[in-house]
């Protein structure tokens, strides 16, 4: 037996691989460095943070709500609490790292909801994904409490010439968004719609883009051309007419300039704005709007006057008005007349 | 004829030759004396590398659970989960044995495993061999599991791909939890139990 022992039984040759340990310790050192890496990085990257005061934070919630400048996600909301008098909400921002001029003065912050009223099909998107803070970068120093606007600011695209005020006795549908517009075209906007002390009169502050500045001066007259106009005469029918489908939601002020134009406008002029024209009467006058300033002075002095000016009576170039249902009681209405 | 036997003995895995280890010093390894083959790795570099291994994974543990290892996009709602947001967010919405289930697979087991290898990996005493070669046996059993959670969330991906109106990609955390559960699984079977034993036999 034990002889079957020793055959079978032998000692173990010890092996000739030689293979090193170096190569099992790599992976764990491999290993831990990239996990530092990674933990570290993990590590928020904020370069500020920045609390807002809102009115309300309908729609907001708390490390979902992002901060968007021109649609790029520029931060992120981390905390949504009341004030201590429970009157506002305050919303902590969290911006992302190199976006530090939006902690400084001069930043503006607006929440973006679905809107209608203004008419920008953008904020549609908000439906579904949920309202979002919109912000533009300030210059100033280093600031880090704003409060929210409640609109959002004109268009930095679009610089402001020059603000000025226009008086109305109603208000009629001229919103925030209505444009200003010469023979047509926008060149400027409604940016804030308030009473005056009284309560008695609308004052409108509008801004006029740059480039288009020149063609308003201090003569100009502005009135409110929006909404629709229907006219029903007993021999010509019916007659429907909008400026545009854009001044039939939104509201639309046309300015006009004399022929002779008075002197460039510094900001801050104050003009009447003619409310829109009433028609129920199919006579009127025609006249030719460098003649509509004498023309009031005229009216006042001759009530009944019913002269008619031919269109060919006006010289090339000015835009002939036809001036409706006058009541000497309130301002003229003038509505612009082109030639057909 | 009992003779002391030496209690060093191994059968070659592939020829059947038993042959006697005794003599192996503790940091090579032993070949079959018939055949040639590796008999048994050397219990230095089995140690070793189980310990090397089992603190790779310790050191992935922590970015597979801080970062996120799902991320979602709902109606442009985005949303990213790491293992125990999701775990609070199921529990959150009632699916309470999913995530018990999760938690367990995917944070309890890993944690379980990499601490039961370090351990294995320390000198063996006599009273605790039994208990570990048990646990031997446990982590090669459970150690697959932990993958679960990799194909739930690879699943999820290739199923949900709705374009805007929902969209689901991996986070980095998914990668270094796969990680984790890849280099248990190898140190938990390269660890060789038989060293402890014969250790034993040595005394």
């Amino acid at each position: 037996m034990s002889e079957n022992q020793n055959e079978t039984v032998v000692a173990a040759n010890v092996s000739t691989s030689k293979a090193s340990l170096v190569f099992a310790w790599i992976v764990p050192i491999i290993a831990a460095l990239i996990a530092g890496w990674l933990v570290w990085r993990s590590i928020p990257e904020t370069s500020a943070i920045v609390t807002l005061t809102a009115p309300k934070a309908d729609g907001l919630s708390a490390t979902n709500t992002q901060v968007k400048y021109r649609g790029v996600p520029i931060g992120i909301v981390t905390q949504i609490v009341l004030e201590d008098d429970l009157g506002a909400t305050r919303l902590t921002i969290e911006l992302d790292e190199g976006y530090e001029e939006f902690a400084k003065a001069g930043a503006q912050y607006w929440i973006v909801r679905p809107e209608f009223s203004t008419g920008n099909l953008e904020s549609l998107r908000t439906i579904v994904s949920g309202p979002y803070i919109a912000a533009q970068p300030g210059d100033g120093n280093i600031e880090t409490e704003f409060d929210v606007l409640p609109h959002p600011p004109v268009s930095a695209e679009e610089s402001i010439g020059a603000r000025i005020t226009l008086l109305l006795p109603h208000l009629q549908s001229i919103k925030r968004s209505t444009r200003i517009s010469w023979r047509g075209k926008a060149i400027g906007q409604v940016l804030d719609t308030r009473l005056n002390q009284n309560g008695q009169q609308v004052h409108i502050t509008v801004g006029l883009a740059q480039e288009y500045l020149h063609l308003v001066r201090k003569n100009s007259v502005f009135w409110n051309s929006g909404g629709l106009d229907v006219e029903f005469g007993l021999f010509s029918g019916a007659e429907v007419r909008a400026e545009s489908m854009q001044a039939l939601l939104q509201g639309d002020i046309s300015v006009a300039t004399p022929e002779e134009p008075g002197a460039h406008l510094e900001g801050g002029e104050v003009f009447t704005l003619y409310p829109k024209p009433e028609r129920n009467g199919s006579s009127g006058y025609r006249i030719c709007f460098n003649k509509a300033q004498q023309l009031e002075s005229k009216l006042k002095r001759r009530p009944h006057q019913k002269g008619d000016i031919r269109l060919a009576d006006c010289p090339a170039g000015s835009l002939p008005y036809r001036l409706v249902n006058l009541n000497l009681d309130k301002d003229p209405r003038v509505k612009p007349w082109y030639s057909r | 004829m009992q003779t002391n036997m030496p209690t060093t003995l191994l059968g070659c895995q592939y020829c059947g030759q038993v042959n006697d280890i005794a003599q192996i010093p503790e940091s090579r390894a032993a070949s079959c004396s018939r055949c040639n083959l590796r008999l048994i790795g050397s219990k230095t570099s089995n140690r070793q590398v189980t310990l090397a291994l089992s603190l790779a994974a310790l050191a992935l543990y922590f970015p597979a659970n801080l970062y996120p290892i799902l991320k979602m996009n709902q109606l442009g709602v985005y949303s990213e989960n790491t293992i125990l947001s999701g775990v609070v967010h199921l529990a959150a919405s009632g699916f309470w044995g999913i995530a018990i289930v999760v938690f367990t697979a995917s944070i309890l087991v890993p944690i379980f495993k990499i601490m039961g290898l370090i351990y294995l990996s320390l000198p063996a005493k006599a009273a605790t061999l039994s208990i570990r070669t048990r646990l031997v046996h446990v982590l090669h059993v459970i150690g697959p599991w932990s993958m679960l959670d990799v194909f739930v969330v690879a699943i999820l991906i290739s199923l949900v791909k709705l374009g805007d109106l929902a969209n689901i990609t991996t986070g980095a955390g998914l990668v270094a939890f796969t990680g984790v559960v890849v280099l248990t699984m190898i140190a938990s079977y390269h660890f060789d139990a038989r060293h402890d034993w014969l250790e034993k036999a040595n005394e």
